[in-house]
């Protein structure tokens, strides 16, 4: 490399201009060109002597010591066309060029960072690349980062799991580029990579993400990379894409200070199916009215709860945040506070306790974030920035999800008929409701991200620059039951109490140096050559206590318990690489990149030393050519295209075959842990990008296209060897392919746009098709281990996390899928008929057993799959996911937009919370309908007293109803169970009112507004579940990689998604 | 132009790309604190952590594999959410996809695995004659548990596979070999002239070893006409000499070293079984134990033995001990070679009731009976209980679906990852 380096920089040095010494001014100011509104931080620059400057409060520029003579000034704005004039500039004179500016629905000029090595126009990349403009959404109802990215942008798509308080979102960017490693994007601060992590070591459900610590009212602006083609010099990381956040800076200018207020009012929605319950027995019917107040209640009767509503309140939250910034033409400033509480809609306080015993859980999230920011300018070509961030959060939260402890779960588990003094709601088994209440779950989080950045420019054509970061976090994870916290007397876990934490120390250090030259070689050619190198250091070090029977009530640390347990453990990736790139314009018309990243990687196996990551790209912008003519209203036109790849290395000590310490009576010793695999090396995603960008109507309409085409080459494949060798766990191979592809699609149209009025729509749609093609040989991986329930499955030919199950025997006309009479073939109505006639309420009990109902047998018995399990059921990732809306300006100063997401087409969602409780002989069965068929299956029907009258045809009926309907779970797993899921959301609306200028500046503010806003204000959706967007893993919640990456769609017992109402007032001055 | 500015960025370049090379190597090479590699195996002070490994994976392995064996017999009875328990409790043994079973599989194959592995280490360094002794004795000893308990709960197995490198299966036909195996460990490690805290364990799993083998034909296939056996006394005979009046021998769990029993989590913690109504009377909801129930069938009272093991079982929460070898089986070993041989049965009975202060045998009951009553509650939850349903002909009320001489299957993750395993 270094060869070529000395005469490519010595030919462009000599291609530079000489500098002219007679000079003059230039000044003016920038305006929209409908609303006449002044434009702020518009950017005016002679790009042939890359001098410039930028409009400031009041859309006005200056342009100081420009060379006499004729000049061509270009005039850019984020969301404008650009525009360029000529002038001519005499020595001495301040010339005056005002310039007004459409808006623009199509942004070719933004510049950009992330990917590309240096600030660079769009126009100038061939592979797509995404960008939030964080204050177009300043109305919007936002809380939490996860919110700045939910359904933005398409092929982003962010899951939010669950409903619970401080509970976080997982984020996916085209689908998953691994079948074993995380497929969360990287997030990198400033230039810093950053802790994307998340979770709550104890809980599946209610996990918070890493990304919310970030304060999003800090946020400038946020740039996507989706995937190998883009991420290329992000090398052995990047393969599902790279996200980029960009904190505010402060602008040359007085002290310039905002303040926001916002209050939240947040509910439950009503999806829960009740619990129904009836007596078997004239007993049990007395301990119901009783209990249930309902008087002269007979046996066979229905009777309705709400179990799961009755724990529901009104949550309220508010954020208080304020910044200041600014700065003299040497230094400027920014830093911003801000504090958010939160006590969720999860209530509790209605139950009806034991005397004297109160709930001791609660849905809290409390969070205290400052971030400041300095840039310093000793000199034109000298800049040094510091950026900092810290955050402080805690949160409280209950057991839920897929966990028999969990405050909801045991909720719906409730069956009414077994109520009784100390089970209020009659569940079933593990404990009370109350008591799951007295289990906390809390997290405390402290963590810091800092970066200190240089950038020189010693010569006109080079720039250097470095930065140098920390992201730090210690993040407290505790679990508690106290003594005594099983207060009905009823669960047998724990009695005396136990107390688990984790605390996580998560280091990520980053250094990044780079330099740019770059070049205009001819009048036409120009040319941008960086180099660079860029590595990381994670650190991750977990120590972990538990302590199991307290002496007494009371005590609270690990230390106090009878039977404690410690583990810890320590693990470290380090990183390096140096890239290259070069890129070549013409005319600004046409652009090529092409350059590449080689990188070493501590979590590489012993037999394999780096790796070498190529990309190429280019743009091509016909109608900014000389030779372009409009066509038709295509007043805009771009095409490009990328190939590039880029990694995912392994885990840090993959590689390596190690023993574990296991104790026993005898001592301490060991046990084989991981098989290991010097070969390992990181799997390598190879992209294909292809787009078109067109503008229409003076570019009033975009409409921006992208098709990719990735596969995962070596794929790292956790592959179970046979246990009977010794080693249980399984070991990652580069044995796979993994094909993904895809289509991008987003429109967005300035419909109208007055001064009083405008109208502003968009649309995106996103398909995505993904297969593992090649498994190595290795056998289907079932995701969540042998669990029965969980049906998502790693197979050769199908999507990932495709689900398989059961399915019912066909059979003729008039006969059911049961052999009730043992006659080894099904039976007909007729046959039916008299058994179910014949049958008594002490004997008529619904069938699930596999000789009783028939299944249909293996569909394919030459797959990799065996056995009657293995029906496609559907996958949980949908064919198109998206999003839509607009807003609508109306009178001046009222301003109302809206979000809708959506998700369709072979979108299938595991309805695990309904299968338990439609089918489940012990815990479940009290739904309104499955209560009911088994009410009528057990009685054929009650007259008016409740007396079962033994029909045979409601029998056959409620047994109808029961195969097609209910019936479920092991050994029928999948059955009744795979729903479809497709569903459009109501995210965000809001209506703002932005007080008149005039009026504000009466009362010494620069502006004040006021908005109200909804989030998750409705769905319309297939599914017949509580809510397809939950999940029972959450965000990193517990369990493998594998269950964090395609346990997907599997909804069970979680808290349905709230409604979220936001009034805010924000004030600047 | 000032030269020393062109000369910069060449020099940076050259500076990056050597900052890359230079500190490669060092800094690429992080520390894994947490593991030991497998060349620390060859260190001979790794010998006691090797057999003190074994110790613990073999506990673990029971405790999991005999959680679904429990359940499939009339000791153990499902009680909560988890429907394979279910399947396990109405009969259905041989489903080599029941979540429970499978659970259990790897710990059985890792603890079979580390035991002939860790032999072979050891033997090596008894080779060299750097072995020590009493560690080598301790992996023969828990080598010999795995197989006697594999072939005294499986219908076929894996042996023979080492990390990648698959096996076959050893056959359903051939499995009494894997009793041959044990009493090979055993008598090796007899030979080393253990210690009595060994040996006497040593003499008693001999006993077991022999007798069980001749169990095994009785249920491969069932012979319910002729099921009783004469095997082992002589082995019996000796270790009962050597043993104190009520000696046992068990894998010990426990939280000071955080090795817990999975069985008796899932009875005392999770509830999600629990003891069948023929042994106690559970609580109103059903999924505790309220009392032991069952009576001795001469005095009629609550037998002793079950009542003090069911009670310490409950007490000990997780970390309930897995009794291994006993001077009670060695009785009732006697006792149904007595019984098989028309020898003194009373004798050999009468000293085991006297262990629990019961009314001496003499013809109250029939013999048989009163011997397979003996066995039930003397070996309670040892794993034993299902090959002797199976000979003496009888059923749990809570089998649908049971086929006699079923026992636990080659299990799916096994099967999906052994190309040598057939579907």
């Amino acid at each position: 490399m270094k060869r070529w380096i000395l005469p490519l920089f010595a030919l462009l040095v000599l291609s530079l201009p000489l500098q002219a010494l007679a000079q003059g001014e230039i000044t003016g100011t920038v305006r929209d060109a409908n609303t006449q509104e002044a434009l702020i931080g518009a950017q005016v620059v002679i790009p042939a002597l890359t001098m410039g400057s930028v409009t400031d409060f009041d859309g006005v520029y200056t342009i100081v010591g420009v060379p006499a003579g004729t000049h061509v000034v270009e005039i850019r704005y984020i969301g404008y066309r650009t525009t360029s004039e000529t002038v001519d500039v005499a020595t001495g004179q301040t010339l005056t060029l005002d310039v007004v500016l459409d808006e623009s629905a199509i942004n070719l000029d933004e510049v950009v960072v992330t990917g590309a090595g240096g600030p660079v126009e769009k126009r100038k990349l061939g592979n797509s690349i995404a960008t939030i403009d964080a204050s177009v959404l300043e109305t919007a109802p936002i809380q939490t980062f996860s919110d700045v990215l939910q359904g933005r942008e398409p092929g982003l798509v962010g899951l939010p799991s669950g409903g619970q308080t401080g509970e976080g979102t997982r984020i996916r960017i085209r689908g998953s580029a691994s079948l074993s490693q995380s497929n969360e994007p990287i997030v990198y601060i400033d230039g810093v990579r950053a802790n994307n992590g998340g979770g709550l070591t104890f809980n599946g459900g209610g996990a918070p993400s890493r990304l919310d610590d970030i304060n999003p009212e800090s946020v400038e602006r946020v740039e996507i990379l989706k995937g190998a083609a883009a991420a290329t010099l992000y090398g052995s990381e990047a393969s599902n894409g790279v996200i980029q956040i960009f904190t505010k800076r402060g602008a040359v200018g007085p002290p310039r200070f905002t303040f926001q207020m916002t209050q939240s009012a947040i509910n439950y929605p009503s999806v829960y199916d009740e619990n129904v319950g009836f007596a078997r027995n004239a007993a049990q019917a007395d301990t119901m009215a009783r209990w249930f107040g309902v008087s002269g209640l007979q046996p066979y009767q229905l009777v309705t709860e709400t179990f799961m509503e009755d724990l529901y309140e009104t949550g309220h939250g508010q954020t208080y945040s304020a910044s200041v910034s600014g700065g003299s033409p040497g230094i400027t400033y920014f830093a911003s506070l801000r504090w958010q509480d939160e006590d969720g809609p999860f209530g509790g306080t209605d139950r009806r306790y034991a005397p004297g015993i109160t709930t001791l859980v609660e849905d809290i999230v409390k969070r205290a974030q400052a971030t400041a920011s300095l840039n310093i300018f000793p000199s034109d070509n000298l800049q040094f920035r510091v950026v900092s961030g810290y955050t402080d959060s805690y949160n409280q939260t209950m057991d839920s999800n897929n966990n028999i402890y969990g405050v909801p779960s045991l909720a719906q588990f409730s069956k009414p008929e077994l109520v009784r003094f100390n089970n209020e709601t009659g569940t079933v088994a593990f404990a009370t409701v109350n008591e799951a209440m007295q289990q906390v779950l809390e997290q405390n989080v402290r963590r810091y991200v800092g970066s200190f950045g240089a950038n020189y420019r010693p010569l006109d054509m080079l720039t250097l620059d470095a930065t140098f970061g920390v992201d730090f976090t210690s993040q407290k994870d505790t679990d508690v039951r106290g003594f005594g916290w099983n207060i009905d007397g009823f669960s047998g876990s724990t009695p005396d109490g136990r107390r688990n934490y984790r605390n996580t120390n998560n280091l990520e250090l980053t250094f990044d140096v780079k330099g740019t030259l770059s070049n205009q070689i001819t009048s036409d050619i120009e040319s941008t050559f960086l180099f660079g190198s860029q590595g990381f250091i994670s650190e991750r070090d977990i120590l972990q206590g538990n302590g199991t029977n307290f002496p007494g009530p009371g005590f609270n640390v690990t230390g106090a318990a009878e039977v404690e347990d410690v583990f810890e453990s320590f693990s470290e990736i380090v990183n390096v690489g140096v890239f290259g790139q070069e890129q070549i314009g013409f005319k600004n018309f046409l652009f090529v990149t092409f350059g590449g990243r080689l990188d070493a990687n501590s979590a590489f196996g012993s037999d394999f030393s780096t790796i070498f990551y190529p990309k190429v790209s280019a743009s091509f912008i016909p109608s900014d050519a000389g030779f372009w003519s409009p066509i038709g209203p295509i007043s805009s036109l771009r095409f490009r295209a990328a190939v590039g790849q880029s990694g995912l290395q392994p885990g840090a000590f993959d590689a390596l075959t190690t023993y574990i310490s296991l104790s026993a009576l005898g001592g301490p010793g060991v046990a084989p842990d991981n098989l290991g695999n010097p070969e390992l090396q990181p799997e390598i995603s190879t992209e294909y990008e292809f787009g078109m960008e067109t503008g229409l109507f003076r570019d009033r309409f975009a409409v921006e296209a992208t098709v990719w085409d990735r596969t995962v080459k070596d794929a790292l494949v956790a592959r179970q060897f046979p246990v009977s060798g010794g080693f249980r766990s399984t070991q990652l191979d580069n044995i796979g392919e993994l094909k993904g592809k895809g289509l991008e699609l987003s429109l967005n149209a300035l419909v109208l746009n007055t001064a009083e009025t405008s109208i502003n729509l968009f649309a995106n749609a996103a398909y995505l098709w993904e297969q593992v093609s090649d498994m190595g040989g290795a056998p289907p991986i079932k995701v969540g281990g042998s669990y029965p329930r969980y049906r998502n499955y790693l197979v050769e030919g199908y999507s990932p996390g495709t689900n398989f199950g059961a399915k019912l025997l066909d059979v003729p006309a008039g006969s059911l899928p049961v052999d009730l009479n043992g006659d080894g073939s099904p039976d007909t109505e007729a046959e039916l008929l008299a058994l179910l006639g014949a049958l008594t309420a002490d004997d008529a009990r619904l069938p699930n057993t596999t000789s009783q109902v028939l299944l249909a047998p293996d569909p394919n018995t030459d797959d990799a799959l065996s056995g009657n399990l293995t029906h496609v059921l559907g996958k949980p990732t949908p064919d198109w996911a998206g999003s839509l809306g607009g807003s609508v300006k109306f009178l001046g100063n009222f301003t109302i937009s809206t979000l809708f997401e959506y998700k369709f087409g072979n979108y299938y969602v595991n309805n695990l919370t309904g299968a338990f409780r439609q089918a489940n002989p012990v815990i479940g069965r009290n739904t309104p309908s499955s209560a009911e068929v088994e009410l009528l299956y057990i009685t054929g029907g009650t007259d008016g007293s409740g007396t079962p009258q033994n029909s045979g045809e409601v029998r056959l009926d409620a047994l109808r109803r029961w195969l097609n309907d209910e019936l479920a779970l092991s050994p029928f797993s999948g059955l009744n169970t795979i729903k479809e899921a497709d569903f459009l959301r109501w995210r965000e609306l809001s209506l703002t009112y932005n007080v008149p200028r005039d009026f504000a500046q009466r009362v010494n503010l620069r502006n004040l507004s006021f908005t109200i806003a909804g989030r998750n204000l409705a769905i319309w959706t297939k599914y017949d579940g509580v809510d397809p967007e939950l999940n029972a893993i959450g965000r990193n919640g517990s369990g493998s990689l594998l269950n964090q990456n395609f346990l997907d769609g599997v909804e069970a017992f979680g808290f349905a998604i709230p409604r979220r109402v936001v009034f805010t007032m924000r004030m600047g001055f | 132009m000032n030269r020393w500015k062109i000369a910069l960025t060449p020099l940076v370049a050259a500076l990056l790309i050597g900052v890359f090379s230079m500190t490669g190597c060092d800094i690429l090479d992080v520390e894994n604190p947490n593991n030991l590699v497998e060349d620390d195996l060859g260190n001979s002070a790794a010998q006691a952590p090797m057999a003190n490994g074994l110790e613990a994976a073999t506990t673990r392995a029971l405790s999991y594999i005999l959680a679904p064996y429990s359940v499939a017999t009339d000791e153990c009875t499902w009680v909560g959410s988890r429907d394979a328990w279910g399947q396990l409790d109405s009969g259905a043994i041989e489903f080599a996809g029941n979540e429970f079973t499978n659970q259990a599989f790897p710990f059985v194959g890792e603890a079979r695995w580390m035991s002939d592995n860790f032999k072979d280490r050891l033997e090596a360094f008894q080779a060299e004659g750097v072995v020590d002794t009493e560690s080598l004795v301790r992996v023969y000893l828990y080598n010999a548990i795995m197989y006697t308990t594999i072939a005294d709960v499986f219908d076929d197995f894996v042996i023979g596979s080492d990390r990648t490198e698959p096996s076959p299966p050893v056959g359903p036909a051939n499995m009494a070999s894997l009793y041959d195996t044990a009493l090979g460990s055993v008598n090796s490690a007899l030979a080393l002239n253990p210690d009595d805290e060994w040996r006497i364990p040593l003499l008693g799993l001999k006993a077991r070893i022999v007798y069980s083998k001749a169990v095994w034909a009785k249920v491969n296939p069932v012979d319910t006409g002729s099921p009783l056996v004469n095997a082992g006394t002589a082995e019996a005979a000796a270790a009962l000499a050597e043993m104190s009046e009520d000696y046992v021998f068990e894998l010990i769990a426990d939280g000071g070293f955080q090795l817990s029993s999975y069985m008796a989590g899932q009875i005392n913690d999770r509830l999600e079984f629990t003891f069948d109504d023929t042994w106690v009377q559970r609580n109103e909801a059903g999924n505790k134990v309220a009392e032991v129930t069952y009576p001795d069938m001469i005095d009629g009272v609550v037998h002793p033995y079950l009542k003090a093991f069911i009670d310490n079982f409950v007490d000990e929460r997780q970390y309930a001990d897995l009794p291994i070898v006993s001077a009670r089986e060695m009785h009732l070993i006697l006792a149904e070679g007595a019984l098989a041989s028309g020898g003194d049965f009373t004798t050999h009975i009468n000293n085991l009731r006297a262990l629990d202060g019961l009314t001496p045998y003499d013809g109250q009951v029939d013999a048989r009976e009163l011997l397979e009553e003996s066995r039930a509650v003397n070996l309670f939850l040892q794993g034993r209980r299902l090959a002797d349903m199976y000979r003496f002909g009888m059923t749990d009320s809570r089998w649908t679906v049971n086929v006699p001489g079923t026992f636990l299957p080659i299990t799916k993750i096994e099967i999906e990852s052994n190309p040598l395993v057939d579907g």
